[in-house]
């Protein structure tokens, strides 16, 4: 089963650039701010979310919080994709709940290898 | 009438009033002697001068009734009483006289060094004999006349030599003016002595006469001692009015220079005042029990007080806005302590600084209060920190997309490359990367600059640090050997592994960019008392010494490597600067050109070192010109100043480091030292 795999962030090339990263195996739906996340997730639930932190609307941890908070959508995988790199900014995103932080600027080979890393978890 | 007064004397009674009048006149007299003895000098004085004046009376008397005689051949024949009588107003005038020499002005030591004491002796003998004289002499007046005349001459005589005595001494005194009048008075005297002397040698053939011209003699001798001990008087007098007056003028100018003083010390408080009202920070000053001493318009303005607090007690007003545990903490150490406050009514925040105030002697006698509103500074300085991470956040982004799609397409995963096309994106991968670290870099040392920088310090061994070394790639396409040499036994550090990791990758970096193929590096690691001294020397093309002051400079280049040319991001010195400054470490760069640098830097092994670290990262050089190591720069060599100097012994006095440093000098104790060094 294709796994399906949620790109959340505001900016359309960053978007692209992890869909190329990305083998062409996974499932990929898209949203470009963290309240259309939400809305996509309650269409369908992906296995892995690599959020963006700074969207308009509802940031990454704001989405993250309200992700781990429900029982149904406890057990998505969720990989904050970050340009923050505070040890600050990182305690945060793992303490609420984030499997991942990974950040930007990033080898698309490393995001194509921690992701596979993410999606083993669940199997 | 005065015939009757003297028919009256004649009798047995009169005699014996004569004898008793004396006594009870020598008795009165000692008595005012012993009760005067302590009164003004002034009052005393004047004694003399009375003793004088009665005697000048008797002599005229004596004269008055011997020209009489004389001039009309007739004999008084109450005669003898009227010696009598002269005698007892003598013995007054002597006693008088006597006392007088008793009193201050003749026994001013200055003037009399050694005769003085004798003086005074002499006197009292005098006086003692002069009563038991004249005592016999007024019994046994009518009974024996050779006695009578005996005692009559010694009595005249000793009285005389008494008056000699006192103008010898006039005479002797350096400072006495009227030495020509006092000649003449004892002239005068001393003709009457002689014949005085003749008159009761030969009383039984007398010259007619004689006796008028020696009373007349001594009727003029005596007004001139009297008018000496007048004049005498007089000038002591003056001078002492002349040393009242100057007491005086001193007083006067005394008082002068005192409103002076005062007005001085008056204009310098209200400049002082001024001083205080016109600061921006608000100063509060309180005495040990907390009472408001001074209060100044900038501290009314912090607190949004209208009322006047002076003199009222601080510790409500201190409650009220959470001042209390920093007074509490200045009172416990007794040092200045700085601490940022939240004021939870107005919603302002400052920096109270609270030192003890002492007086001269070092006492502790209240608290100085200086409050700064940081509140706008703050403000500020959450901007900054905000600006620089939406920056950071902002560049980062479209670094993401240039980074990746560059690593795309030369992974070959959107299709195969030409070589040519492979090596162009192969710098935009490099030139992202070397971006990328740049904007790490400008975000760590901004950190470290505004001490946001939080250390996990932690005991850790160097080696194990070293070892995380991943930088030797670049040291194998250069065929650079790398060197260390950690001496056995090293003692751990007190730092944060992967800031002094940092460290080591910024310096050995440096070195490799700058040392030619197949050079050497060597990193020496050893201790030097509380540091542990790590030196990373290159063989590389060195340095000009004018750059090794601001190599540690943000994006300083040296002109003769290009920096930039060589792939850094001019970053990589300033931060480790902070590094090291964090951890109260010492850093120290030395160079020659063409041979090669020397960046050392040494670390505390110690959590709290028993001297101050020296907070300096710039070139040092010791003071003393002795020293064989002067000008060194040499970061061992500065680290022994600490202690002691290898090549000098008197050294320790001082240490001195530069001007953007903080600056201690102090003074080492020798002895100590040199023992603990012996010992190691």
């Amino acid at each position: 089963m294709k796994k399906t795999i949620l790109i959340a962030d505001d900016e359309p090339n960053i978007i692209n650039l992890i869909k190329l990263s990305l083998p062409s195996e996974y499932d990929i739906i898209e949203a470009k701010d963290g309240q259309e996340a939400l809305d996509v997730i309650s269409n369908k639930k992906p296995d892995l979310i690599l959020l963006d932190v700074m969207m308009p609307k509802k940031n990454g941890y704001e989405v993250c919080k309200l992700l781990k908070a429900h029982d149904e959508t406890k057990d998505i995988i969720i990989a904050m994709l970050s340009a923050k790199k505070e040890d600050q900014d990182i305690m945060t995103g793992l303490e609420i709940g984030a499997d991942a932080y990974i950040t930007k600027p990033f080898e698309p080979l490393e995001l194509e290898r921690r992701v596979q890393e993410l999606l083993a978890m669940l199997e | 009438m005065i015939e009757k007064i003297f028919e009256l004397l004649v009798t047995d009674v009169g005699k014996l009033f004569l004898i008793f009048f004396q006594v009870i006149l020598f008795s009165f007299i000692l008595l005012l002697i012993s009760l005067e003895k302590h009164r003004e000098n002034k009052k005393e004085i004047n004694y003399l001068f009375y003793a004088i004046i009665i005697s000048t009376i008797s002599r005229i008397i004596l004269f008055y009734i011997e020209s009489r005689n004389f001039l009309l051949s007739t004999s008084f024949d109450r005669f003898d009483t009227i010696v009598l009588l002269n005698n007892c107003i003598d013995t007054f005038a002597l006693i008088l006289l006597v006392k007088s020499f008793l009193i201050p002005t003749f026994r001013d030591k200055n003037l009399l060094p050694k005769i003085h004491i004798n003086i005074k002796l002499n006197m009292v003998l005098l006086s003692i004999s002069f009563f038991s004289i004249y005592f016999l002499q007024s019994y046994f007046f009518h009974s024996n006349i050779l006695i009578n005349n005996i005692f009559s001459f010694t009595i005249f005589a000793l009285w005389k030599i008494t008056i000699l005595m006192m103008g010898i001494i006039l005479i002797s005194k350096p400072k006495f003016k009227f030495k020509y009048i006092i000649i003449n008075a004892m002239g005068f005297l001393i003709i009457s002595n002689l014949i005085n002397l003749y008159n009761h040698l030969f009383i039984n053939n007398p010259i007619p006469g004689l006796n008028v011209i020696d009373l007349l003699f001594s009727s003029i001798s005596y007004p001139l001692f009297g008018l000496i001990i007048y004049l005498g008087v007089n000038e002591k007098i003056t001078k002492n009015m002349q040393v009242l007056q100057s007491v005086n003028k001193e007083l006067r100018d005394m008082d002068l220079k005192k409103d002076i003083y005062a007005s001085r010390l008056k204009d310098e408080k209200k400049k002082i005042e001024a001083i205080i009202d016109s600061m921006s920070e608000g100063v509060i000053v309180t005495d040990y029990e907390d009472n408001i001493l001074l209060f100044n318009p900038a501290a009314q303005k912090v607190f949004d007080n209208k009322n006047n607090v002076l003199g009222t007690n601080l510790s409500n007003f201190i409650k009220r806005h959470n001042l209390n545990k920093v007074f509490e903490e200045a009172y416990k150490t007794g040092q200045p302590i700085t601490k940022e406050i939240n004021l939870p009514l107005s919603e302002k925040i400052l920096k109270a600084n609270v030192s003890v105030l002492k007086n001269q002697s070092e006492k502790a006698i209240g608290f100085v209060t200086v409050l700064e509103d940081i509140t706008k500074l703050k403000e500020l300085d959450e901007m900054k920190s905000e600006f620089i991470s939406i920056v950071s956040h902002e560049l980062r982004t479209p670094l993401t997309s240039i980074k990746g799609y560059a690593s795309l397409l030369s992974n070959g995963k959107l299709g195969q490359l030409e070589d040519k096309q492979k090596q162009c994106l192969d710098i935009i991968n490099t030139e992202s990367d070397r971006l990328t670290n740049l904007i790490n870099d400008v975000l760590d040392l901004s950190k470290m600059e505004s001490g946001k920088m939080q250390l996990k310090r932690e005991m850790v061994h160097i080696k194990e640090i070293y070892d995380k070394l991943i930088i030797h790639n670049l040291a194998k396409d250069k065929n650079i050997k790398i060197k260390p040499n950690f001496q056995k036994r090293l003692p751990k550090i007190y730092a944060e592994p992967e800031k002094i990791l940092q460290v080591f990758t910024n310096l050995i970096s440096n070195a490799i960019k700058f040392t030619p193929e197949n050079g050497t590096i060597f990193v020496n690691v050893e201790r030097v008392h509380d540091y542990v001294v790590v030196d990373i020397i290159d063989t590389g093309i060195g340095m000009p010494k004018k750059d090794l002051n601001n190599i540690f400079n943000k994006f300083y280049q040296v002109e003769k490597h290009m920096t930039r040319k060589q792939g850094g991001t001019g970053l990589g010195l300033a931060i480790v600067k902070e590094i090291i400054n964090l951890h109260s470490g010492l850093l120290t760069a030395n160079s020659k050109e063409d041979e090669g640098s020397k960046f050392s830097f040494a670390i505390p092994i110690v959590q709290y070192l028993k001297i101050p670290p020296i907070k300096c990262w710039e070139t040092k050089h010791c003071k003393n010109s002795k020293c064989i190591q002067n000008g060194a720069i040499d970061l061992k060599c500065w680290l022994k100043f600490k202690t002691s100097c290898d090549s000098t012994t008197d050294i320790k006095k001082k240490i001195e480091v530069c001007k953007d440093c903080q600056i201690y000098t102090r003074n080492l104790p020798r002895q100590k030292r040199t023992k603990k060094l012996i010992k190691k």
